[in-house]
């Protein structure tokens, strides 16, 4: 199916459930009853729902729905989770120590999965565009693989040249960018400066090199464009993983504090002393 | 004056015999039996000699009571004279009487859900653990581990595999035909790399003459006499059904059918061996690599019959600037030149072929003459299988954006395809890169199905932002198969999966050296403890050959598609080009 198919009608099927859910809500709130417990078990009983996107992604062999409508689920429903969390609370701000923590949690949640959905479309395009496609475990051994080359290049310019412009400018400006995955933040907002910077600054030495000097500066620049690519590499794909650092920790979180928040609601109303 | 040599270019293939140690004594021999005492060695050009044919292209094969000659199932690339003794065929219904675990295949068996929730706790914490028995055989099959399959090593140092008590086989299996000396058998399996359909094996010693399928063409093609017999062998067992198996022939009553089988051509073109020549094409220019595909059927040449393909692959192009530009491709059951040969039957415009055909690797195609198709198969044809009236344009062609928008495939990516042999897959791993977070969600998958050893790697050949890894593609023409000493890779007859039984796998790397995608794999292997197996003798690490399975165990299918949440992956038929072409324009 088309995305675009597919999203409109979870789009439409998403506005029907929630406009469905308010009037009921609606009616539910003219029988004078309290629906904080009605709401708040579904509202539970939704994020249990939604947790379970990561038991499927450990349970491959199982015909139990293939993981992408898993994950539409996940979105939809998460979505919809912002409108019960409204309805249970009134549309008030929280009061107590307790309800704002977790209000907190389950905003976080809500905007770690929003920005992760994000990244999740926005990313990958953009890795196609710049660098080899190097899995992410092996990215910092290439990178050092590449180091050791540019030290080779260093060496050779020692021994052929009668000059140390090369093996100083590498000690002092490059040997840091080699040692390790630099400019994270550049490359994800998409900034070539540093690159432009290091490049520069080795055209810059051509006007003091010999004709052999200039060949290994030549190469080096190449080698700086290569790592440079790894590095954007690198830093997506580590965006691309990291966000569910924050987004997994926050969920298991919420359901913890959610089921605290349920026994308390229940004691406080007196059901369990 | 001293005379100079005058040098005839003998085939290429003739560097590395067939059979080496085929000697003039026995290619005399052979030249007195009944199939060659009668065969005209003059009709041979002095570069194909029928002695150096003989001598290059065959070799004399020994076997022993029980042994398996070819098994049912296995690709077909030579063809056997009985030179002495007598072998059987097994002819019982469906896929024969013999079961496969005589055979060295292992039937695979769908886990229950509680043994795939089992995986869980089951699988393995080392790489590529086995549960090994404590002996090793010198065959390198482990004994007890398929209990009924029998293996030896021949006096030449192969593995051969055998029936133990050939009567007690006949008596439990008496579905057989027994073949004797002067007996030809395998020759349409070898001539059409088509799957063997039936196991053949010894009875008593035999001696026989393995005619490997480039000599086998040959003699074909040179001697009438046994052109006749295969052609009138394939005309009565095989020809019918792929006529049948084919829409627009399905139609015909019994007597213009076999107007029709009488008028059929079998024509074969290119090299079963291209996944060898492959590798060397592959990063050629692309016009060199177009000029290495023999042209079938050439655009603006009259429209002289219809090409039904048998097997392999074909290209469909139609120049453009100085190139051509590919169409389309297409597969076995397909059809070329019936649109012109249909359109000029409705409106006598004498229109040409509107394509050039060229075989990519190679192909085998049924030629069916105009003049058959039009006095018996379009007259009865049903007016909806009739393709609609070509629009003629001799003016322009077509441009790549059109062909785009005509089958929703950009021409850079059916180029990509055809040169790079995709479309030989049948489940081919195509992953879009736009939409794949790199989570490898698809590599655990597949790892957590196989004993926490993923069976694929996430890399391979991209064109524009979509890749196909190194993921086995069970291949419409699987050459792994060919080979295989033991029987262990093999292709599930009903379902199409090809898998390598891990018992009887010897780690000959046979199927590793053959598959020209890099989708095989050979592994050390280790015991339930993660120590390396050894070989007692040579202490050698024991390696096998693992792949994709298509998870053929496995109750939910193959995990890796399933476990994509980003619709970023697909398992593709590519003779499916409306699945393909949707998926690539969701």
């Amino acid at each position: 199916m088309e995305f675009a198919k597919r999203r409109n009608r979870l789009l439409t099927i998403l506005i029907v459930v929630a406009t469905l859910s308010w009037m009921a809500y609606a009616a539910y709130t003219t029988t004078l009853v309290d629906t904080r417990f009605f709401t708040g078990w579904v509202l539970l009983l939704l994020i249990v729902a939604l947790m379970l996107l990561n038991t499927r992604k450990k349970l491959p062999f199982l015909p139990i729905g293939d993981a992408s409508s898993w994950l539409q689920f996940h979105i939809y429903a998460g979505t919809f989770t912002v409108l019960l969390c409204l309805l249970h609370i009134g549309f008030r701000v929280p009061s107590g120590v307790m309800d704002n923590i977790l209000a907190l949690i389950l905003a976080g949640v809500l905007l770690s999965g929003f920005v992760g959905l994000s990244l999740t479309r926005r990313l990958p395009p953009r890795l196609a565009t710049r660098g080899n496609s190097v899995i992410f475990r092996r990215i910092p051994a290439s990178i050092r693989e590449i180091a050791r080359e540019v030290e080779d290049l260093v060496l050779e310019s020692v021994v052929e040249a009668d000059s140390k412009a090369i093996p100083d400018y590498y000690a002092k400006q490059l040997k840091a960018f080699f040692a390790r995955p630099r400019n994270l933040f550049s490359h994800i907002v998409e900034s070539d400066r540093p690159r432009r910077i290091l490049v520069s600054g080795i055209s810059e030495l051509h006007r003091f090199a010999s004709s052999r000097e200039k060949e290994i500066l030549q190469r080096i620049s190449e080698k700086v464009i290569e790592k440079n690519g790894l590095d954007y590499q690198y830093s997506l794909k580590l965006v691309l993983k990291g966000w569910l650092f924050v987004h997994i920790p926050l969920s298991y979180s919420l359901i913890l504090v959610a089921f605290l928040h349920t026994y308390l609601a229940y004691y406080f109303r007196g059901d369990l002393q | 004056m001293v005379s100079t040599a005058r040098r005839i270019e003998k085939p290429q293939r003739w560097d590395t015999p067939f059979g080496p140690q085929m000697s003039e004594a026995d290619v005399n021999d052979v030249l007195g039996t009944a199939m060659f005492r009668d065969i005209d060695a003059d009709r041979f050009p002095r570069r194909l000699p029928l002695r150096g044919i003989l001598l290059n292209d065959t070799r004399i094969v020994r076997f022993e009571n029980g042994d398996i000659v070819v098994r049912r199932g296995d690709y077909g690339h030579s063809a056997f004279l009985i030179l002495s003794g007598a072998v059987h065929i097994d002819i019982g219904p469906g896929t024969g009487n013999i079961p496969d675990s005589l055979l060295g295949r292992k039937e695979t068996r769908r886990k229950s859900v509680f043994g795939a929730i089992a995986q869980l706790w089951r699988n393995s914490k080392w790489p590529e653990a086995r549960q090994l028995s404590s002996q090793r055989t010198d065959h390198g099959v482990a004994p007890g581990s398929t209990a009924d399959l029998n293996v030896r090593r021949t006096a030449d140092g192969d593995v051969q595999v055998f029936l133990q008590d050939v009567p007690q086989v006949l008596e439990h299996y008496p579905d057989t035909i027994r073949l004797e000396a002067g007996e030809i058998f395998g020759e349409i399996a070898a001539l059409g790399r088509t799957p063997r359909t039936a196991t053949v094996f010894a009875e008593g010693r035999a001696t026989l003459l393995e005619i490997r399928w480039q000599g086998l063409r040959e003699l074909r093609k040179y001697a009438p006499g046994l052109k006749k017999v295969i052609d009138e062998r394939y005309r009565q067992s095989s020809l019918e059904i792929h006529l049948r198996e084919t829409e627009i022939f399905d139609h015909l009553d019994q007597a213009h059918l076999d107007k029709v089988k009488a008028a059929t051509r079998f024509e074969t073109y290119g090299d079963f061996d291209w996944y060898g020549s492959y590798k060397q094409l592959v990063d050629k220019d692309p016009a060199e690599r177009l000029r290495s595909e023999p042209v079938i059927a050439q655009e603006g040449h009259y429209p002289n019959g219809i090409r039904l393909i048998r097997s392999g692959f074909v290209r469909v192009s139609k120049r453009f600037g100085d190139g051509h530009l590919t169409q389309r491709y297409l597969g076995r059951g397909q059809i070329h030149g019936f649109e012109e040969i249909a359109h000029n039957w409705r409106t006598d415009e004498g229109s040409p072929l509107q394509t050039t055909l060229r075989a990519v690797g190679y192909a085998d195609a049924l030629f069916v003459p105009t003049a058959i198709m039009e006095q018996y198969v379009l007259p009865t044809l049903p007016e909806h299988l009739l393709p609609p009236p070509l629009r003629v344009d001799t003016t322009q062609s077509p441009t790549p954006q059109e062909i785009e928008s005509e089958i929703g495939i950009s021409s850079a990516t059916l180029e990509f395809l055809v040169e790079k042999r995709i479309i030989n897959g049948t489940a081919s791993m195509i992953i879009n890169l736009d939409r794949c977070t790199r989570c490898d969600d698809c590599v655990r998958a597949c790892a957590a199905t196989h004993d926490n050893n993923p069976r694929f790697l996430r890399s391979g050949p991209q064109f524009g932002h979509y890749m196909v890894t190194n993921a086995c593609m069970h291949c419409r023409d699987p050459v792994c198969l060919i080979g295989c000493p033991t029987g262990a890779i093999s292709r599930n007859p009903d379902k199409g999966e090809v898998t390598i039984n891990d018992e009887t796998c010897i780690g000959c790397a046979t199927c590793y050296k053959n598959c020209p995608y890099d989708a095989i794999r050979m592994v050390q292997i280790r015991d339930g403890s993660g120590r390396a197996v050894l070989d007692d003798q040579t202490h050698a690490p024991i390696r096998k050959a693992t792949k994709c399975d298509l998870c053929a165990d496995q109750i939910g299918g193959p995990a890796c598609q399933r476990a994509c949440p980003h619709d970023a992956l697909i398992r593709a038929d590519m003779a499916d080009i409306d699945v393909l072409s949707n998926w690539f324009n969701r």
